[in-house]
């Protein structure tokens, strides 16, 4: 009997290898209290947060400002395809959490630091599910570094701008379409460690106030601020192959390494917020946030790998930049007690045909509430919670064949203290 | 300040349970199709064969397989039977891994360590016959033409016979002829009652149809294996049973399988014939080889006679151990004619091939009938095809469409074929039948060592 050989190359790794997406998501809640504004904080700047939000704030502040926080975020995502009526993610939570240092050095200038988790991502189905060539776990971790300052140039104007250090980690696995008799699919999983330099800069202006002293009655503030794009490279991250049917061995080693680079985008922000007391218990506040995202920066991913035999790999993204709207309102009782309402409206970069399981993302809006309760006169604690619901019709990623409808309900609980003197 | 614990626990616990983001289960359903009798005619495509042989894995894999199952979601009491064979079957290829080559070892071939584990099965040899008894849904049978499965003159009644029937002939001696993919079906006896294909059709009470016949008649016994070349016929002479079925006699009879159908009054969908050139049996093996930056065209032998190839002569699977060993590099010793499709043949192929789809599709629109364009879908196919991240091509072997035989699909290539039919079905009978999960099904299996 005629044995025939196979010369031709066995697999196609443009099919098999995964797509190292880790861009996607913005975490917009980057302390409590603005969290409860629906994220809106450039033209408050009321906590030692301002650094993030806007760092020309800072010159709202005196003395020196401690502000940290912790959230717990519970994503509960689901699908359906064309061939399955629901298809659970296994959600997990996630606990971002954020640090701000603001002091005042003199009259004029403000120094300060923050620690936080601007970007992150994470999504995880069962290892056996649909769409498991695509992806069967991600994630994407960000700490953002960022000592700042901020310069009082008059009356009615602050100026501030940071530096920003990005060490972000990021891993995420997928099935590969290879069978044997042991495993019906092969698997590869990557990992890397990846830095950034970015910085922030932002203007502040107190532009009226109508009172006596310095918790005037009545005042706006305008805030504007812009956030630089965060291009983190990835020089050498890990790939490792398993289950793959041992005379597949050279195609795909045990392990090797890759390289890459994540664009992480560009945020400009303007704001105002308005407060005002119509009596002598009460004080009003509301406060609008526009953002614009640049997420255009994040079109396309090009993975290298230290194997010659591994080809390259490029995925389209075609994400467009985006806008939100954050606005917000609180009330306080005797200086003492307050509580915050807030809303967003956040606009998704996908574009159909590349609306990817791997970062479930649509048009989405959110209600936020929130409670302050200031203690004493260093001490206050915030909370607050946030919640978003979406469904989308059926969307597509073209170039992967994958199609679904998502529904996505994510709960952030958030809890914050603060610290003055 | 107790009571406001109490109630902020108890806003937090009910906003905690609004977290319920399931799709509710949806109702899917048939649409005006009825598919109480499902019935599926067509050849090895539509018996699951796979890897060369029929073995319980692809029959159970069968794009039919494949609907009925999807069909079944929506319609509970479906019942799909299938003639299974034992394990292994008749047997199939395998892949084996030695000396850093991953070699298709076929059933019977032994040389390779150890056992082949792909030889046909013990009872493989007298399959069937104790099937006869049971109705089928699926009646699919390898090799057949849709010449075969009707006569239009008393003559092809007994050719027909011959060619489906799997028995020791009047004509042939003591040792059987036929196709022993049928054995299932009672043909008859060929001289005392032949029974016809389309006999079977027509009692099978069908209320919904598929129907990817006449493959073969454009692909001949090259591909089919086992089927006979000619028949000889004391005192009636001798019958080629090779050729390709004309295009007007292919129109007739399509029509008789579809009005058996109507008569029936079943609903169906019917599919058109793939292009030869668009699976991996034509375009695993080059036409030249390159030496040291030359191109060299292969001596290929032709009804012309022997000459270089050219582009778009054809050089088929099998060939591809003679050219490894040197065949057709030199004028004397060219490959054979049977192992390559020049580029007339080619193109005679490709001209029938059209003319069939043409009828296929004014035919089944007579009736009122779907057409599933396989042709088309197997272009691009050929080109690439993403479902669900597995990106799938023609490629023989690394393509993970097509089976070791590199002609028919194998269970991902059947499931991917299955979701064009129930789309179509969909489309027509405003169905809503769950596609299936193309990520479910596995392509090739590569050996461990």
């Amino acid at each position: 009997m005629k044995k025939i050989l196979l010369l031709c190359s066995l697999l196609p790794l443009s099919s098999t290898l995964f797509t190292a997406r880790a861009g996607g998501f913005q975490i917009p809640q980057q302390s409590i209290k603005s969290m409860a504004y629906g994220g809106a904080f450039a033209g408050i700047c009321g906590d030692a947060s301002a650094l993030f939000y806007n760092p020309a704030g800072m010159n709202n502040l005196y003395g020196q400002n401690f502000t940290a926080g912790v959230m717990g975020l519970f994503p509960y995502v689901s699908l359906q395809t064309p061939s399955y009526s629901n298809i659970d993610q296994t959600s997990k939570v996630y606990t971002p959490i954020d640090f701000y240092w603001v002091g005042q050095f003199c009259n004029k200038v403000r120094i300060g630091l923050g620690v936080n988790n601007q970007f992150g991502s994470a999504a995880s189905y069962p290892t056996t599910w649909e769409g498991m060539y695509i992806v069967q776990t991600i994630a994407l971790k960000t700490y953002m570094f960022q000592p700042s300052i901020s310069y009082q140039v008059c009356k009615h104007l602050s100026v501030g701008g940071g530096f920003v250090y990005t060490l972000g980690t990021f891993s995420d696995s997928k099935a590969i379409p290879v069978s044997s008799s042991s495993y019906n699919n092969g698997e590869v999983n990557i990992s890397g460690t990846g830095h950034a330099f970015g910085y922030n800069f932002g203007l502040f202006s107190k532009i009226w106030e109508h009172g006596s002293d310095s918790s005037s009655n009545q005042c706006l503030q305008l805030g504007v601020s812009y956030r630089s794009a965060l291009p983190m490279t990835v020089p050498k991250g890990d790939v490792t192959f398993s289950q793959i049917p041992s005379s597949l061995a050279t195609e795909f080693p045990g392990s090797e390494n890759f390289s890459t680079s994540v664009n992480m985008p560009a945020v400009f922000t303007a704001g105002f917020a308005f407060k005002f007391s119509c009596c002598k218990n009460w004080d009003f506040m509301v406060t609008y946030d526009f953002n614009y995202n640049f997420w255009k920066t994040y079109d396309s991913l090009h993975v290298a790998f230290s194997d010659p035999n591994t080809p390259s790999q490029g995925f389209i993204y075609n994400w467009k930049n985006a806008m939100a709207h954050r606005m917000g309102a609180e009330v306080t009782y005797m200086k003492k007690y307050t509580l915050r309402l807030g809303y967003y409206i956040d606009g998704s970069p996908t574009q159909d045909g590349y609306v990817s399981p791997e970062i479930v993302d649509a048009n989405s809006s959110g209600l936020c509430f929130g409670v302050g309760v200031k203690f004493c006169k260093h001490y206050s604690v915030d909370i607050a919670y946030l919640r978003s619901d979406f469904t989308t019709t059926q969307k597509s990623w073209t170039a992967q064949g994958f199609t679904a409808a998502y529904h996505r309900v994510i709960n952030i609980f958030g809890i914050g203290v603060n610290y003055q003197f | 300040m107790k009571k406001s614990i109490i109630y902020t626990t108890a806003a937090v616990l009910g906003l905690s349970a609004c977290t319920k983001t399931q799709f509710s289960s949806q109702s899917y359903s048939t649409g005006s199709a009825n598919f109480s009798n499902m019935v599926s005619v067509g050849n090895s495509l539509t018996q699951g064969y796979m890897d060369g042989g029929l073995y319980a894995y692809g029959q159970s894999n069968s794009y039919p397989a494949i609907i009925a199952k999807q069909a079944k979601l929506a319609y509970p009491s479906l019942v799909f039977n299938q003639p299974m064979v034992t394990g292994n079957g008749s047997g199939y290829i395998h892949l084996v891994y030695e000396n850093n080559q991953m070699n298709p070892v076929q059933p019977g071939d032994d040389s390779t360590a150890g056992a082949n584990p792909c030889d046909p099965d013990a009872s493989w040899a007298t399959w069937g016959t104790s099937l006869q008894g049971n109705t089928y849904n699926n009646l699919g049978i390898a090799g057949i033409t849709l010449s075969n499965t009707v006569a239009l003159n008393p003559m092809e009644v007994l050719i027909n016979n011959v060619a489906v029937n799997y028995q020791i002939t009047p004509f042939t001696g003591t040792s059987p002829v036929g196709n022993p993919f049928g054995r299932f079906i009672n043909f008859g006896s060929v001289l005392a009652n032949p029974i016809q294909y389309i006999d079977i059709v027509r009692k099978s009470n069908a209320t919904f149809f598929t129907c990817w016949l006449g493959n073969n008649d454009v692909l001949g016994y090259s591909l089919n294996g086992g089927v006979i070349t000619s028949l000889t016929v004391p005192g009636f002479g001798t019958f080629a049973l090779d050729t390709i079925t004309p295009p007007n006699i292919f129109a007739q009879k399509y029509d008789s399988i579809l009005s058996a159908f109507h008569k029936l009054g079943a609903q169906g969908v019917c599919a058109t014939i793939p292009d030869v050139a668009s699976i991996p049996y034509f375009n695993t093996v080059p036409n030249n080889v390159v030496i040291n930056g030359v191109k060299h065209y292969l001596w290929i032998t032709t009804k012309a006679g022997v000459r270089q190839a050219m582009p778009g002569d054809l050089i088929t699977l099998p060939a591809y151990g003679g050219v490894l060993a040197g065949q057709g590099m030199y004028e004397s010793a060219p490959l054979p004619d049977n192992e390559v499709l020049d580029v007339s043949e080619v193109a005679n192929v490709e001209s029938t091939t059209q003319a069939y789809n043409a009828s296929i599709k004014s035919i089944a629109g007579n009736f009122g009938y779907p057409v599933v364009d396989m042709y088309q879908f197997l272009t691009t196919l050929q080109k690439s095809y993403t479902i669900d991240g597995i990106t799938l091509t023609a490629q023989y072997v690394s393509g993970g469409a097509f089976s070791l035989d590199g002609v028919h699909p194998n269970a991902r290539g059947y499931a991917v074929i299955a979701n064009q039919f129930i789309n179509q079905i969909n489309i027509s009978y405003g169905a809503t039948i769950p596609m299936a999960d193309v990520s479910g099904y596995m392509g090739a299996t590569f050996p461990n060592f």
